[in-house]
């Protein structure tokens, strides 16, 4: 007890932290009685699928080749030579999908009870600008793997780009680096996908999260106006 | 699960239970994904690599004839014309590694140490060795006789 006692006062003295309040900090929020239920909770899956993303991304980086005549090579090696790169390829994959699919879930919920009212508006628009990075990174890193529906699917998205009215063609040549699809836009998509996006996405949830940590969970209005005024329709305020 | 000066019952059972199942499930799973991706990143064990190489023609290897080679490593092989059956093994008796003679008249090969035998198949037949002789592939590509050795 006695050695427990004098290393505790050794990590006091040497990390001088509040352990106690930066716990209290992260799971002590006292949440109102709708956070109960899980889809009021839908943004903290996107953040989890995240994490694996950028951990099983980083491990595939290893071994994956931006250049058109290896790229679909070396996602064939991870797949079916190197020891559990299905693994990891799955679960890149698939954490992918869901991620698209809670971040949107999540949109709909706050849309749907109006959680994106005044004073959060910044957090509405730092959620809608991660659900378009999110998307972003679904479509480049679907690009990445150069199968054929990569190399249509780039096709499609380099030509809605351009599209637009004046900036269009600049546009789709600044995305592919070129005229047509070939190595610069490889390495374009794949800086895109690895480094640039999930940096932006990590900001962009630190200053999300910061923000919904400021405000506080919205309260359900529609919830509580029920139960305090019996009847009424939904909406109603 | 804050008591952190808990001598005796001041975790109760339930938060015990829970937080030994917790810690399991973590340590398991997080195990597991280290070790997947240990091996995900340790590269492919060295592959050997070999060599044909010409060592003799049928013309010099008559049937029943040997021939003594060294490899690029120098290690001792004997070629054998068993019949039209051209095979290579390694000179190195399995027992304690001295070197075997083919006799060619009894079809065998001999190792004088402790009097170890192998057929002409290197197949240990008889005293100590424990095991065939170590074989080297044979190709015949008109009338020449390449062995299979090892790349340094």
């Amino acid at each position: 007890m006695e050695d427990v006692k004098k290393t505790e006062a050794w990590i006091d003295e040497s990390l001088p932290v509040d352990w106690g309040k930066i716990k209290e900090e992260a799971v002590g929020e006292i949440l109102p009685h709708h956070m109960k239920l899980w889809w009021y909770c839908l943004g903290g899956v996107p953040a989890i699928m995240f994490l694996m993303l950028v951990i099983s991304g980083i491990m595939m980086a290893f071994y994956y080749v931006p250049y058109p005549s290896e790229a679909y090579e070396s996602v064939a090696r991870i797949t079916n030579d190197i020891p559990f790169g299905w693994w990891l390829r799955s679960i890149h994959r698939w954490c992918a999908e869901l991620m698209v699919v809670t971040v949107s879930l999540h949109a709909i919920r706050v849309f749907a009870t109006g959680a994106y009212r005044h004073p959060r508006e910044f957090c509405w628009i730092s959620g809608s600008v991660l659900l378009l990075l999110t998307l972003g990174a679904g479509f480049t890193g679907y690009s990445l793997c150069y199968t054929q529906t990569s190399y249509w699917a780039m096709t499609i998205g380099t030509g809605i780009a351009g599209k637009t009215p004046i900036i269009g063609d600049f546009l789709s040549r600044f995305m592919l680096g070129g005229d047509s699809i070939g190595e610069a836009t490889l390495n374009r998509f794949f800086i895109l996908h690895a480094a640039i996006i999930p940096s932006i996405i990590f900001l962009m949830i630190f200053v999300h999260i910061v923000l919904i940590r400021l405000h506080g969970v919205a309260e359900h209005i529609v919830g509580m106006q029920r139960e305090l005024i019996k009847g009424l329709s939904r909406g109603d305020e | 699960m804050n008591e952190k000066e808990g001598g005796g019952g001041e975790v109760s059972r339930r938060d015990f239970l829970a937080n030994a199942a917790m810690t399991v499930g973590l340590v398991a799973s997080l195990g597991t994904a280290g070790y997947y991706g240990v091996r995900y990143l340790v590269p492919e064990p060295r592959k050997k690599k070999f060599v044909d190489v010409l060592v003799s023609s049928l013309k010099e290897l008559t049937p029943g004839a040997a021939r003594e080679f060294i490899d690029a490593q120098g290690r001792k092989g004997i070629l054998v014309n068993n019949n039209g059956k051209v095979k290579a093994f390694s000179k190195i008796c399995t027992h304690l590694g001295c070197e075997v003679e083919w006799h060619a008249i009894k079809k065998e090969f001999f190792c004088p140490c402790h009097k170890g035998y192998f057929d002409a198949n290197g197949k240990n037949i008889k005293g100590p060795p424990p095991r065939p002789l170590d074989e080297f592939k044979v190709t015949v590509k008109d009338d020449n006789i390449f062995v299979a050795l090892e790349e340094v």
